[in-house]
């Protein structure tokens, strides 16, 4: 009975639930991917910095569609109350205030490349420790309100992308070197939503028709 | 909803009957922490059949603890089922009769 009764673990199973597809650790070993992949177009293609975006458009196109088309009609849909909402929009609110941070600090950047601020702002502001800071930060935010300790693990990886990327650029003797490890945590990322994914489409098959109850 | 056999086993306090039963305590505690699921998402939560938490919710809603409401996502129809005031009121009153139970219970 006491089991039965704990309300905080039964809303923490509501609201993981959904998360338990496997799409969010594709799209993420997959942006990763992307994160790697860009650098290297950047080299070749004389689209520069928009490769990013290019690449990351399709995965967020393929992960609103795969939750609409797999996952919606296995799962069903739940609304939650309003604390449950307060909390996310607290934590998009603080996730968007970093993006927005993240910019101001490549702005930064940028004009500290006109010689515009005194030197130390840019040792303060070292794009690797910034990045790694964010990534660890945002990632450990959305694994404790999510309630997915995977993505602090997650977390971690993001981190380590910059300084790979950083290499790629800055020492083309060591080749592709620099993004093996990246590429390592990708694909773990990937294992892990293909067997998610696998799991749910077993667990949860479509029910027969999405209205099942006969009311009114 | 008690009756005299339960107020016998159980004098500390009233146990509401409707909810008392494993399958309808599942269903009735998953709707008290959310505001309101469909019917597939209850199945999933519950990992009752669908015919079984059917006839569950039939009951709840009999009882008025449950409030199923028709709404359209698009063209598709979609059935979101909720606790109603008295519902979570009745939820709220058999937990602390369960709380009061084990509490009394000699060691």
């Amino acid at each position: 009975m006491p089991e039965a009764l704990d309300l905080q673990q039964a809303e923490r199973k509501a609201f993981t639930l959904a998360f338990q597809d496997g799409l969010l650790d594709l799209a993420l070993g997959l942006e990763l991917v992307a994160l790697v992949l860009a650098p290297l177009l950047e080299r070749t293609r004389p689209l520069a910095d928009w490769w990013i975006a290019l690449l990351s458009l399709p995965i967020l196109v393929a992960l609103a569609a795969g939750k609409r088309l797999l996952t919606t009609p296995r799962l069903g849909r739940v609304r939650f109350l309003p604390a449950r909402k307060v909390r996310m929009q607290a934590v998009a609110t603080i996730l968007g205030i970093i993006v927005l941070g993240g910019l101001l600090v490549g702005m930064a950047w940028f004009w500290l490349g006109q010689g515009h601020l005194p030197e130390w702002v840019g040792e303060m502001l070292s794009p690797t420790i910034l990045w790694a800071a964010i990534s660890l930060f945002s990632f450990s935010l959305a694994a404790h309100t999510l309630g997915l300790p995977r993505l602090y693990l997650y977390g971690a990886m993001y981190a380590l992308v910059h300084p790979a990327q950083a290499l790629l650029r800055t020492r083309p003797d060591l080749g592709a070197l620099p993004l093996v490890p990246s590429l390592i945590s990708a694909a773990v990322m990937l294992a892990i939503g293909g067997l998610l994914l696998t799991r749910f489409l077993r667990a949860y098959p479509p029910l027969a028709g999405e209205d099942l109850y006969g009311h009114g | 909803m008690a009756t005299d056999k339960d107020r016998a086993y159980y004098p500390q306090a009233e146990i509401d009957a409707v909810i008392h039963s494993p399958a309808r305590l599942k269903v009735m505690m998953y709707l008290y922490v959310v505001e309101s699921t469909d019917f597939v998402y209850l199945v999933r939560l519950t990992g009752l059949t669908p015919g079984n938490l059917s006839s569950h919710l039939g009951k709840l809603e009999e009882a008025g603890y449950v409030a199923i409401e028709k709404e359209f996502k698009g063209k598709k129809p979609l059935t979101m089922v909720r606790l109603s005031a008295q519902g979570r009121e009745a939820f709220r009153a058999y937990k602390e009769s369960m709380q009061q139970i084990l509490a009394d219970l000699p060691d």
